[in-house]
């Protein structure tokens, strides 16, 4: 069976389309709240709310497991959040537990390519992919 | 300068002079002396590390350059004291002599068989040639190599032996040879949920037609090489580069297994 995308909205090939995630879904209001959270570093009510107890974060730069380290983590990257800035939202697709998103982001080290996917048990995140892309490298 | 990055696994912070080399600081400030100085100009080898994955001279890099990044270095290659297969390989083929370069270069192979599952040994022997041995001829070195790769059989073993390691692998070969059944019915549960741009699927009897269809399309399908393979409990995110008819991908997968099946996988391409 395959699951549709339900209110997804067809993305465009545009490649000039600023945003281009789903209008209003439970899974695009999740995000935004994400991101909100984020964006005013109110990371005990990111952690609290948005993640399980037991929630891990994979990704080749570190791995997190559970609120203790997320909240060390949130704060650790305080300083390095305040030079990303999401740029676009290139692609978007949920299901009815899972979404993933890959968008360009604006990091201090330069413009990136930025992949995250989540699986959501009950409303909070139990899984967090991550991972990114310079599309102008900084060394090498 | 305030400096982030992880080095084995452990992230470190550190206040560094933007003068002082990256060699420096993982010798000096992590005392992770398996990272020799040979040269200190960018020619022996010696000092070779993972930086993300890509294997750099760490005396031709500043410290402040490795923020925000992740580093691997000779101590971090084995599991629990245990040497890898291609350590294992240096020590039986006596691809070892003073053993001075050896650090740099298990660093650099370690980097091209993440990047080349079967390197020829011309392969091998232009690779090293940023690896200065004045003991061994390299000799020792090309065959250490290459019974590495008869060990471990897939360049994504050579770092580690894990259970989930071995999984992905059974994956990747049900996904290779084609066998749709055997790679749904042993490595997916029932109600399996694949996540990717095109659509979600979920369920076996829709990963098989997806997999079929896919397979039909991406002909002649190889993992030409596993830049990056991470694993944490029960996940598994990878990065591959893929090749088949259809061209060159480079592809991120991410999994959730449990039971010895998937129950999430999440996929795109770069």
């Amino acid at each position: 069976m395959i699951v549709s995308p339900g209110a997804v909205v067809p993305l465009t090939p545009d490649p000039n389309t600023h945003i281009k995630i789903a209008v209003d879904t439970p899974m695009k209001r999740f995000y935004e709240e994400h991101v909100t959270l984020l964006d005013r570093r109110d990371f005990e009510t990111l952690v609290r709310t948005h993640y399980h107890e037991d929630a891990r974060i994979v990704s080749t730069e570190y791995l997190v497991n559970g609120h203790a380290e997320l909240f060390k983590h949130f704060a650790k990257y305080t300083g390095l959040m305040d030079y990303l800035k999401v740029v676009s939202t290139d692609k978007w697709i949920e299901s009815e537990a899972t979404f993933a998103f890959e968008a360009t982001a604006r990091t201090q080290w330069g413009l990136t390519r930025v992949h995250d996917a989540f699986w959501l048990r009950d409303g909070r995140i139990i899984r967090h992919f991550t991972g990114s892309i310079p599309l102008v490298r900084f060394v090498r | 300068m305030r400096v982030t990055f992880t080095v084995n696994h452990q992230s470190h912070t550190l206040d560094l002079e933007p003068r002082v080399l990256l060699v420096d600081v993982l010798r000096d400030h992590l005392h992770l002396t398996g990272v020799k100085i040979g040269c200190d100009t960018g020619q022996c080898g010696a000092c070779v590390v993972l930086m993300d994955g890509v294997s750099v001279k760490s005396c031709a890099l500043l410290g402040v350059q490795a923020d925000g990044s992740s580093i691997t270095t000779i101590e971090g290659v084995s599991e629990k004291g245990t040497m890898n297969p291609l350590q294992t390989a240096f020590q039986a083929a006596h691809a070892v002599q003073c053993g001075f370069c050896t650090p740099g270069m298990i660093m650099s192979l370690t980097d091209l068989l993440a990047r080349s599952a079967q390197p020829s040994e011309a392969e091998i022997r232009a690779w090293l040639a940023g690896n200065l041995c004045r003991c061994t001829g390299y000799e020792n070195v090309v065959r250490a190599v290459n019974a590495a790769l008869q060990v471990a059989g897939s360049p994504a073993h050579l770092v580690t032996e894990t259970p989930l390691r071995k999984f992905y692998d059974s994956h990747l070969r049900a996904m290779l040879a084609g066998d749709v059944d055997a790679l749904v019915d042993a490595h997916y549960s029932a109600d399996a949920v694949l996540t990717t741009f095109e659509g979600v699927i979920s369920g076996r009897d829709a990963l098989k037609t997806y997999f079929r269809d896919y397979l039909s399309v991406h002909t002649d399908l190889v993992i030409a090489a596993t830049e990056r393979f991470v694993e944490f409990g029960d996940s598994i995110y990878t990065e591959t580069v893929v090749r088949s008819a259809r061209g060159v991908t480079h592809a991120y997968n991410a999994f959730v297994v449990q039971d010895g099946r998937v129950t999430h996988q999440f996929a795109g391409v770069k």
